[in-house]
Parts: structure tokens; C-alpha cells; sequence
């Protein structure tokens, strides 16, 4: 029985060290080494959702504060505006559940994440509901940013215009394009 | 030392199932709150009557990242996998047919996480992790009906023990988590600098409290951001010697409270500051249980009882009850049954 127990140990430690080795890897700042051993890991990684980052306000974190919009303008020249949901002013209750809309608006301002603009922007024409005679129509998706103040000034100036950041400008022939 | 003696010792020296156990009931009640907040927005997220529809949550997850529910993902059927996800996680809390539930509670977490790439953050990527590890783990060998069934079988009520590779994965996972999230935070100027703090405070919506006037004190939030990078360096390596053990956790718990005002990321810092339940000795443990005891606040003989039981705890007979002392023998002898290591 003595040798089952060694072939076990000796099984779960080539695990571990397989294991180990490829978070380590995933962990490691962005280097040749790692653009080098990543595509060895990534079948085992992906799947497995053990992927992982842990750059959370790092290295420096986002002092702006950024909301998603979008604007559409339809085939008679009217101008929508369509506002995802905005946490800052929410009851800290109400913020708790909702944590995820800072975080995606924040993952649409990363090029990685082009094609989810495009669904972003069909989910804005759904909800608009417009009708087919508005269509084709015209959509930019953008983030409004407001600065922070310069460290040791304690009150932000809200007069201070917001920045705009354009994240994609779509066109959509008509309805059933915006229904994959 | 003999590398491969240190190696066996640490990866497959037996310790006591009741911290893991501890920590199996805490995790599956923050899965039970995840899936509480997932619900309250469960159409926007993952079902195709929100965000995506057809196969745009499959493309947004890119190849590799499977999901059933990139397939099913009308509103109805959505809600029975959450339903079934958390019947698991109840089940998974009491620690019946413990393996099993493990098994598909991971499975169940990565299904919802997958789904929604585009906006999971902290909070997901630990609880996905965490539960492929508690998944490998013999997670249900302590505080469980599995624990007592076999108990009752073998007619003694003796403390279970538990070969820890499992259980130290989940431990470097945690200090990984720390020196890579403090090690990125010294490539740039704001946490080195003192300011960085002041940043979070104005980005309100990521913000839990509005505390700008707080930035009025740049000297308070000068010590406050230098601090916390110090602390995230210290959990890293801390919390594997018994004579640093406590002071260094409690030091993460204030940390990470101290974060709740400031960053709406609920369930990140629940998980981190449980996972400190791993690195606590049996005794450790019992010392914890009975500071949240309300007995034993007013009651001299539960700190008899809980010395007494301490010193009954048979992990310590055997060479990896200790976490990881390899130079720190703090351990009163009197209190071990057993031979001598």
C-alpha cells in the first residue's frame, strides 16, 4: 500500500507544481517571460475560470469619475439620449447589489472590449424601443468624465464641465440589426 | 533540512479539518450573498433580456471560457440555476454529501461566472477561485453532517484530520493576492507618493461613502494609503508565523473595514479576511470561537473549558498540526499528546 501512497503524493505534486506555476505566471507583471509562457496555461486557465488580476486600484487608481452614456440620431434628425445606471447618488443599500456598472463602464474604456461596445450599443436600441421607420440611425457611445481635484483640496468644483471620451460611433441600417 | 521532508511535511502533513471546516460554512454563506446580489439584477446581467442576447455573451466570453448559460438564457430557466446554485450552497454550508456539492457548487459559480465577463471584478474572480480549491479540498471532514455521520458509524466523536495540499493552495492564493496587488500598486506614484486614497475618495461612483471632506487632511490620507501598502506587504508573508498570526489578521480585518466606506466592493473583503480562518491553529481557533462566545465573556470557566480542549486536540500529535512553524517552536510542549517532534 505504501507504493499507492507515494504514486498519490507523487501525482499531487506534479499538480501543484503545474498548478502553482501557472498562477504565478498569470500573476507576474507583463514581461517576455510571461507573453512567452502564458499560451502553454491558457487551455487550463480559461476554462477552469482561474484566470486572474489583481490590479485593483493599481498603480494608481481611476480618480475620475466616469458614467456611460450614449446618443442616437434617428432617421428624422431627432436626437436621443439614452443614460445607464448611475450608482453615485444611491442610498448605500441600493449601492451594495449594483457594484457591477462602475466596473463594466470602466472595462468598455479598454480597447479589449470593442466588440462588447457594439453589444452595448445594440442593448441601448432595444431599449429605446424606436420604431422601424426611425431607423437607419446614428449612435455614438461615450463616457462623461469629471476630474478630481488636486490632492489636498477636500471639494470637488461641481460646476467643472465633464470630459467627453468616445468609445464607438455605430451605424444601424435597420430594426433587426440590433437582434443578434 | 531535507527539502523533500519539508515539502511532504508541508503539502501532506495531516492537520486539523476545523479551520477548513470553519471556513467551508462562511464561504458558502458569502456564495448565498452572492447569489442575493446577483438576483437583484439578474435580467440586466444574464439573462439575453438584458445586456446580451444570442450569442453575444459567448463571443463577449471569448473562446475557452465555457457556460451553459451562454446557451440557456431565457429569464426563467436564468433564475432555477441561480435556485439550484444556492440550494447547493445551503447544502454545501451544512456540509452534506460535502464532496459532491462542492463539486457542483464550483460548477455552478463558474457557470455564472463565465456568463458575465464584462463586469465581473474582485469579488467574482476569488469566489470562482476559492471554490475550485474548496472543491479539491476535504472541506466536509469537520463541522459538517457529513463529520458526524461518520462519527456516529464509528462510534467516538474523534477529531477529524485532514492532508492539507488543498487547504495551502487556498493560503498562497490569499498571500499571492496581496504581494501581487501591493507589488503593481508600487509601479506607480500614488500609493508610494501618499495621494492615492484622495483619488478613490472622488471617484464617486465607485465610492461607498461620500468622504471628501476627508481630503482636506492630505497628511491623514498620507498614512492611511502608505499604510494600507505596508499592510497588503505584511498579510503576504505574516500570517504563517504563529507569533504574528493574530496581531497580523486583525490588522487585514481592520483593513479591510476600513475599505467598506470607501470602495463599493462588496463580498472581496468578507472573502480575504475569512481565508485568515486557514492559517489558524485548533487552538487558535477555539480562542477565536470563544472571543465571539457571549458565555464566556462572563464566565471564567469557559477559558478552563476552552484550555482544556486545546490541549485534548489530538492534531497536535502529529507534525503538521503546526501551520507553517518551521522556525518559531512558540507551542507549549505541556499541551501536546503524542511523541515529541
Amino acid at each position: 500500500m505504501a507504493w499507492r501512497r507515494t504514486a498519490a503524493r507523487l501525482a499531487i505534486s506534479a499538480f501543484l507544481v503545474f498548478h502553482l506555476t501557472a498562477t504565478v505566471v498569470w500573476n507576474i507583471p507583463n514581461s517576455p517571460l510571461k507573453q512567452c509562457l502564458i499560451p502553454a496555461f491558457r487551455p487550463y486557465m480559461l476554462p477552469l475560470g482561474l484566470w486572474q488580476s489583481w490590479w485593483m486600484f493599481a498603480p494608481d487608481p481611476m480618480g475620475e469619475t466616469a458614467v456611460l452614456e450614449s446618443e442616437v440620431i434617428d432617421a428624422k434628425g431627432m436626437r436621443h439620449v439614452y443614460e445607464f445606471p448611475r450608482i453615485a447618488d444611491l442610498p448605500w443599500w441600493k449601492k451594495l447589489p449594483r457594484f457591477r456598472h462602475p466596473k463594466f463602464t470602466c472595462n468598455l474604456m479598454i480597447d479589449e472590449y470593442a466588440t462588447q461596445r457594439e453589444f452595448t450599443s445594440r442593448y441601448v436600441l432595444r431599449q429605446m424601443g424606436l420604431p422601424p421607420e426611425a431607423y437607419p440611425v446614428h449612435l455614438s457611445l461615450y463616457c462623461q468624465i469629471k476630474a478630481p481635484p488636486p490632492p489636498g483640496q477636500p471639494y470637488s468644483d461641481p460646476l467643472a464641465r465633464a470630459r467627453l471620451h468616445n468609445l464607438g460611433i455605430y451605424d444601424f441600417v435597420a430594426l433587426d440589426e440590433i437582434r443578434p | 533540512m531535507n527539502p523533500l521532508r519539508a515539502w511532504n511535511r508541508f503539502w501532506f502533513g495531516p492537520i486539523s479539518a476545523r479551520p477548513l471546516g470553519m471556513f467551508r460554512i462562511i464561504f458558502g454563506i458569502l456564495v448565498l450573498a452572492h447569489l442575493a446580489f446577483i438576483s437583484v439584477e439578474l435580467d440586466y446581467w444574464y439573462t439575453d433580456a438584458g445586456l446580451l442576447q444570442g450569442d453575444q455573451a459567448r463571443l463577449a466570453a471569448s473562446p475557452l471560457r465555457y457556460s451553459p448559460l451562454h446557451w440557456v438564457q431565457d429569464p426563467v430557466s436564468v433564475r432555477c440555476v441561480v435556485g439550484v446554485v444556492a440550494a447547493v450552497a445551503v447544502a454545501f454550508v451544512l456540509g452534506w454529501r460535502t464532496r459532491i456539492m462542492g463539486v457542483l457548487l464550483y460548477l455552478g459559480v463558474l457557470s455564472l461566472y463565465h456568463r458575465n465577463i464584462s463586469s465581473n471584478c474582485g469579488p467574482d474572480q476569488l469566489m470562482t477561485i476559492v471554490s475550485f480549491y474548496m472543491m479539491l479540498s476535504p472541506c466536509g471532514a469537520a463541522l459538517s453532517l457529513d463529520a458526524r455521520r461518520v462519527s456516529q458509524r464509528r462510534g467516538t466523536m474523534a477529531e477529524p484530520m485532514i492532508v492539507p495540499w488543498a487547504q495551502r493552495l487556498l493560503q498562497i492564493q490569499l498571500c499571492l493576492i496581496y504581494l501581487a496587488s501591493a507589488a503593481f500598486k508600487c509601479h506607480g506614484n500614488t500609493w508610494l507618493g501618499g495621494t492615492a486614497i484622495h483619488f478613490i475618495i472622488f471617484n464617486h461612483e465607485v465610492g461607498q461613502s461620500n468622504l471628501e471632506w476627508l481630503a482636506g487632511y492630505p497628511v491623514v490620507i498620507s498614512a492611511l494609503t502608505q499604510s494600507a501598502l505596508l499592510v497588503e506587504f505584511a498579510l503576504a508573508f505574516l500570517l504563517w508565523f504563529r507569533p504574528t498570526r493574530k496581531w497580523i489578521a486583525l490588522t487585514g480585518v481592520l483593513l479591510h473595514a476600513g475599505i467598506v466606506p470607501l470602495v463599493n466592493v462588496p463580498l472581496f473583503g468578507e472573502q480575504m479576511t475569512a481565508l485568515y480562518l486557514l492559517f489558524f491553529a485548533p487552538d487558535e481557533l477555539a480562542a477565536l470561537l470563544g472571543f465571539f462566545d457571549p458565555r464566556r465573556w462572563f464566565s471564567r470557566r469557559g477559558n478552563e473549558l476552552q484550555a482544556f480542549t486545546a490541549r485534548l486536540d489530538p492534531a497536535c500529535a502529529f507534525d503538521g498540526w503546526r501551520q507553517l512553524e518551521l522556525a518559531f517552536d512558540t507551542a507549549d510542549p505541556a499541551n501536546r499528546i503524542g511523541p515529541a517532534q
